[in-house]
């Protein structure tokens, strides 16, 4: 009887297994944040996306039209905002913990703070031991700015101030990261050169690397799903390479075209608080959102 | 002496006169006529047109016609016939009748006259009628004026004669064209004050406003009453309204009220109409009588709409039947009503007094649509009119896609079903009941909704249909509103056929079979018809036609030579497929399977004279598809065997002699070095000895031969770098066949051997690397494939060093800064006119002075670059830049050498080899694609070196790159550019839309058949 009850348990942890480790799941364009139907200008190679989570908006950064366009949760079109025309090739926005809209100009190779109640601009430049810190990507945690370091690679850690507090250089044999997220307090960087996402605490130290068994052709965005699968962006496969936690491709999909779930330049790659995969694409000029 | 001269002059010029005179004299005596003015009469109108002039005299004639003077309304036209008034109509006709102007300025204008079109009611030259009208006057007034009006029982006399008893024809002060005031025109011919007038008035003094009882032109009733009188009249009871408000003139609204009320008490509850509620009774009904029911002012429909008008403008479309013929009343009650909107019956009710409700019930096994079944037939019509068919209240497509949102997204799907793209859904879906899944017309089970429009399915079902035709089950393959492949197809063929031939997906899997290329690229349909043919398994064609269509070379001997008859009527005698385990397909192996069919007995021996004959089988002469010759013999014969002189190579036994026989007849080259099939008379290894398809009798073409024995150089074909006449398979391009004066059978010596193809590397400079200058191009170069940069030994500095001694090196080179050992960053490796083969183009503070870059403990940053080469500056700040690190080497130094190099850009290598460097795979994309772009070496023509606001870095926009130098195509006629959206994603359309510019399988590098696919992209229907 109970070798009986073992064989079944055994069947049924090789089953539940094989459901776990095996991700037969189909990723399915669900609708996409554009500006097709709004008036006023469709959105021009934009090159970012910061997601409220508490307001339930998507801000979409117009690169090309110096802007930042919002939408809802279900991708209607709320307004967009461009500073009085004092914003200069914006590429990435995070809100801070003060409220404030801070964004990337790569115009002027600035990290512009917007106090929309006071209504102020304010670029900031950042150094970090007398070298100018080239801005390219931004994330959050705990209310806390990073910043990824186009020009080094490297993550920086800012205070409230601005200032920078601590650098967590990208590791040895390294290009430096094209793209980081954070995940509960966490800080994952995508290598392209090693072709390797690496975890990082806050305070800089690293965790683990996990080496990726495929090499996508030209990887520009790292994402992370809830259940901790990777997805890197592959801008010139125009596709989207899932990973498990161990480095192993799952799967490719998405491809190019100009149609709706398709990609032309993408660009970046987040999932938003609704597990949904938002994929920015600079040459079709929207953000593609699928779902599984 | 000059007097003398001058007189002679003088005379000389008068004989001249005298002589012109007579000559012009006797020249008009010989011709009878003296030269006269050319008095040649202008063409009367008449004299061509005489039938017309004669018929324009006829009856009365317009005056001008009368006197014959064309030209006062006509231009005279020159060769093409051509009408030309002098003046355009009406200012033509108003020169004359300088009346009319006067008339049509006046309040009220006859429409036609107003216009200024004169002919609709005159002719231009002659009439039978007066005032040369078109017709008959009453008549004339009747194509306009409906006839019905003015024909009732009762006519008034002047209608019976003539309209314009009463009325001006041009224009007039007062209403309805009238010549006079009512009143008065009336009073012409009806004496007010005449007893008998009194007295059928019943004794009351009228004297005006006639037209409040009476038609003025015909009625049903005597004394042309209209039909509708208010019953106080009848009879004389005027005095029930008057003498109660003592009133004869004006009144207020509040007394007219008052006093309509007092005998059509007001309803209370309910729904009320506005003028009802505010007692304005006079805003809808006349006082006295009407020509319409309920004594209405005015036609019902015109009535209504002067205040519900919300559909009045609607001029294409649809009109609800009841509004259309201004039935308002069949739906509305006037005054009062217990349902919203003054409706008679509330909801559907109201609807399916016209409309049959057996259509909207769902009985038997039908589902109603949602809207339907809650009675909401306004959630999808309009009540009166709309824009759209079928009092739709919005455009089919987006009506539906209000509610079915999801399916509204598959509208951008490369390709969409016809009657999906153009909103049409009723052509498939039933909008309010249906017993057919998605509420579609028919069950697409039984095939019918499809073939109504995709009638040539039809004719397959009549063959042997394909089972998920003949079932009906089209949704198996494709998609009913859209898909990304297309013909609506759910996958892609291949993939889709598998998922129900399983054999197939075996077949196509494999690894180790050999797999017919249709199968292994998943295109079933390039032999099979996905619907079904008269053939079998469905195929496109017979055999061989269909194999022909890929394999059309088997065939070229078919018509001029001899054919293989297996191979003319059937392939699949010989071959398998889909996918087998031998060479080409064959069913069996080639040596064996000629057996199937050709016996070998004596009659095949007699044949090839007694010969033993090969194992290997009889491909090795014999071509299996056909032949030039009857023998199916391969086109490249021996001599000696073309002659059937076997002994020549053969002993009497019939045993091989290849080897030293053959240089019986082949004389033996001399030379250095041999190849060794050719030492050792193996002659055979490399050459067919009866027949061959290659040139020189070789066993097979180029590289494939050599590989049979030089499997070790073969091999390097999957190296990452190859030398290009390898990776081509041209051996022959530096090796000798046979023999050679050059080590490894090379056709020179290795320099100069090399030199040939490499004429770019420095000749004649001042300093050579001795490797180079000795012609030793080996010693640092591989001859076929390695994994280095052009094919160098070993990576460049570890090479370097292999004979410049690293210690003697360093203390050379006194660098502030530990060496890099990248020596061909700054040196050339073949040579230089610089001194120690340093590279042609210096960087200016190398050869002035280290210390201005290098520092002590000073780190090589962009900072530094960036403090002299400013303006890269501006561009790292663009979105998208080169500024990146590769081996820890910060952005410059990753495509530039600090200190000498190649070209003026300091590149340290060629453009396409720096670029390669980090974008090999951008380029691997475009192996194989047949239309690739020309002059893909030189990235930067193209692409920005530093940074760009543009995806893919590109010097402009898609268009603005191109142009640079295609650039005929800047004025191109497609639409490109600023203001040009692609409907698809909104983007500005450019060259990028419809091209890859790098390579595609199409051509003009398109991304997709010029011929019809790349264009419905956007050009749906």
């Amino acid at each position: 009887m109970s070798r009986l009850f073992y064989r079944i348990s055994k069947y049924i942890f090789l089953v539940a297994f094989l459901i776990v480790a095996t991700d037969t799941s189909v990723w399915a364009w669900n609708h996409h944040l554009s500006l097709y139907s709004a008036t006023g200008d469709p959105m021009r190679v934009p090159a970012g996306l910061f997601i409220d989570t508490e307001k339930e908006r998507y801000y979409i950064i117009d690169t090309g039209n110096n802007r930042l366009v919002s939408f809802d949760k279900d991708g209607n079109y709320l307004q967009d905002f461009n500073a009085n025309g004092k914003l200069t090739a914006p590429f990435d926005l995070v809100k801070d913990s003060l409220g404030r809209l801070c964004v990337i100009e790569k115009g002027k190779n600035t990290l512009t703070t917007i106090d929309l109640k006071n209504k102020e601009v304010t670029p900031h430049t950042l150094t970090y031991n007398g070298s100018t810190i080239i801005p390219h990507r931004l994330a959050l945690v705990d209310g806390t700015i990073l910043v990824l370091d186009k020009n080094k690679g490297g993550v920086v850690v800012l205070d409230k101030d601005l200032q920078v507090r601590s650098y967590i250089p990208c590791p040895d044999n390294s290009e430096g990261f094209v793209d980081f997220v954070t995940i509960a307090g966490e800080i994952w960087g995508l290598d392209r050169g090693s072709n390797s996402v690496y975890r990082y605490s806050i305070n800089g130290k690293l965790l683990e690397k996990v080496q990726l068994d495929t090499s996508p052709q030209h990887p520009v965005a790292l994402a992370i799903s809830p259940d901790e699968h990777l997805f890197i962006l592959d801008r010139h496969a125009r596709a989207v390479y899932q990973f498990s936690r161990t480095g192993r491709l799952d799967k490719k999909f998405l491809e190019q075209g100009f149609t709706v779930g398709k990609l032309f330049y993408p660009i970046l790659l987040r999932f938003d608080p609704w597990g949904r995969l938002c994929v920015v694409d600079e040459g079709n000029g929207r953000v593609e959102i699928y779902n599984r | 002496m000059s007097n003398k001269y001058s007189k002679k002059r003088i005379l000389f010029i008068i004989n001249s006169l005298l002589i012109i005179v007579l000559y012009f004299t006797l020249q008009a005596c010989v011709s009878g006529n003296t030269p006269q003015k050319n008095t040649q009469r202008r063409q009367a109108c008449t004299d061509c047109h005489a039938d017309w002039a004669e018929s324009f005299q006829q009856g009365n004639t317009h005056k001008p016609v009368e006197a014959g003077k064309c030209r006062t309304c006509h231009l005279p036209h020159g060769l093409i016939a051509v009408v030309q008034l002098t003046s355009p109509a009406p200012r033509l006709c108003f020169a004359c009748h300088k009346d009319i102007p006067e008339s049509i300025e006046k309040k009220v204008v006859h429409q036609p006259a107003k216009n200024g079109k004169c002919l609709e009611c005159h002719n231009s030259h002659n009439s039978t009628n007066e005032h040369l009208l078109k017709n008959s006057e009453r008549e004339l007034c009747f194509q306009c004026h409906e006839q019905d009006r003015y024909s009732k029982k009762n006519v008034h006399k002047p209608v019976a004669e003539k309209c314009i008893t009463c009325h001006a024809p041009h224009g007039s002060d007062y209403p309805a064209l009238t010549d006079k005031k009512l009143a008065e025109l009336c009073a012409q011919c009806h004496d007010f004050k005449a007893a008998s007038f009194v007295a059928k008035h019943y004794g009351k003094k009228v004297t005006d406003g006639c037209l409040t009882c009476h038609d003025p032109h015909s009625s049903e009733s005597e004394g042309l009453l209209k039909p509708f009188i208010h019953p106080s009249i009848e009879g004389g009871g005027c005095d029930s309204c008057h003498d109660k408000m003592e009133m004869r003139g004006g009144k207020s609204a509040e007394q007219m009220s008052s006093l309509c009320v007092s005998c059509h008490p007001s309803h209370v509850g309910g729904f009320l109409h506005e003028p009802y509620v505010n007692g304005q009774c006079l805003e809808c009904h006349a006082v006295h009588a009407s020509d319409y029911l309920a004594i209405a002012a005015r036609p019902l429909q015109q009535l209504c709409t002067e205040c519900h008008d919300q559909h009045t403008g609607i001029q294409k479309g649809s009109l609800h039947e009841p509004a259309q013929k201004g039935d308002c009343l069949s739906c509305h009650q006037s005054h009062w009503s217990e349902n919203a909107q003054l409706l008679t019956v509330s909801g559907n009710d109201l609807c399916f007094k016209c409309h049959d409700q057996a259509d909207f019930t769902g009985k038997g096994r039908k589902r109603l649509h949602e809207p339907v079944g809650q009675g909401e037939c306004l959630d999808c019509h309009e009540a009166h009119a709309a824009p759209q068919k079928s009092l739709l209240n919005e455009k089919q497509g987006k009506l539906c896609f209000s509610c079915h949102d999801q399916t509204a997204g598959e509208i951008y799907h490369s390709s969409v079903h016809r009657p999906f793209a153009e909103g049409n859904c009723s052509s498939c879906h039933q909008p309010h009941q249906s017993s057919a899944p998605h509420f579609l017309k028919d069950s697409v089970s039984l095939n019918k909704l499809c073939l109504q429009c995709h009638a040539q399915i039809e004719e397959k079902l009549k063959e042997t249909p394909h089972q998920p035709v003949a079932k009906g089950k089209c949704t198996n393959c494709h998609d009913s509103h859209a898909a990304n492949r297309k013909a609506l197809l759910l996958e892609n063929p291949g993939k889709l056929c598998l998922s129900c031939h399983d054999d197939m997906k075996f077949a196509a899997e494999s690894k180790g079979r050999i797999i017919h290329e249709p199968i292994r690229e998943g295109n079933c349909t390039v032999c099979h018809d996905p619907h079904g043919t008269v053939k079998p398994q469905n195929l496109k064609k017979m055999e061989p036609g269909l194999c022909l269509d890929c394999h059309a070379e088997i065939s070229q001997f078919w018509s001029t030579g001899s054919a293989h008859e297996p191979a003319s009527q059937q392939c699949t005698t010989c071959h398998l497929s889909h996918s087998g385990d031998n060479e080409a397909l064959l069913r069996k192996e080639a040596a064996s399977i000629c057996g199937d069919c050709h016996e070998s007995g004596a009659e095949l021996q007699a044949t090839h004279k007694g010969m033993k004959l090969s194992p290997l089988g009889c491909v090795n002469c014999h071509d299996p598809h056909g032949s030039a010759n009857n023998k199916l013999l391969r086109p490249v014969l021996h001599e000696p065997f073309n002659s059937a002189d076997c002994l020549s190579c053969h002993d009497s036994q019939g045993a091989v002699t290849t080897g030293p026989k053959c240089f019986d007849c082949h004389e033996k080259d001399d030379g250095k070095v041999v190849h060794a099939p050719y030492r050792q008379n193996k002659c055979a290894d490399c050459h067919q000895t009866h027949a061959a398809d290659y040139p020189g009798l070789l066993v097979n073409s180029g590289a494939s031969l050599c590989a049979t024995c030089h499997a070790d150089i073969a091999k390097k074909s999957s190296a990452q770098k190859l030398h290009k006449p390898f990776q081509e398979g041209r051996c022959q391009t530096c090796h000798a066949s046979h023999t050679s004066d050059h080590k490894n059978l090379l056709h020179d010596s290795l320099s100069t051997a090399c030199m040939e193809c490499h004429t770019d590397l420095p000749q004649g400079v001042k300093n050579l690397h001795s490797p180079f200058a000795k012609g030793e191009c080996l010693t640092c170069h591989l001859a076929h494939g390695g994994s280095n940069d052009n094919l160098l030994v070993e990576k460049s500095d570890n090479l370097c060093y292999q004979c410049h001694q690293k210690d003697r090196v360093i203390g050379q080179h006194k660098s502030p800064v530990p060496l890099t050992g990248n020596c061909v960053s700054c040196h050339d490796p073949h040579g230089s006119n610089q001194k120690a083969i340093i590279r042609e183009f210096i960087h200016e503070p190398f050869s002035d002075d280290c210390s201005y870059c290098h520092q002590s403990g000073q780190e090589i940053t962009n900072e530094l670059c960036l403090q002299c080469h400013e303006r890269v500056r501006d561009d790292y700040l663009l979105p998208h830049s080169h500024l990146t690190m590769v081996d820890k080497k910060e952005g410059c130094l990753t495509c530039h050498t600090p200190h000498a190099g190649k070209t003026a850009a300091m590149l340290r290598d060629e453009v396409d080899q720096v670029c390669l460097e980090c974008h090999q795979q951008s380029l691997d994309r475009y192996d194989g694609k047949k239309h690739v772009h020309q002059d893909m070496d030189n990235c930067t023509d193209c692409h920005a070196g530093h940074g760009s606001s543009a995806p893919a870095m590109l010097k402009g926009d898609g268009s603005t790159t191109c142009t640079s130098c295609h650039k005929s195509h800047d004025s191109f006629t497609h639409p490109i550019g600023e203001g040009v959206l692609d409907h698809r994603n909104r983007q500005m359309l450019t060259c990028l839309t419809c091209h890859d510019p790098k390579g595609t399988d199409y051509e003009y590098n398109l991304l997709l058949d010029h011929s019809k696919e790349l264009c419905v992209q956007c050009h749906r229907y």
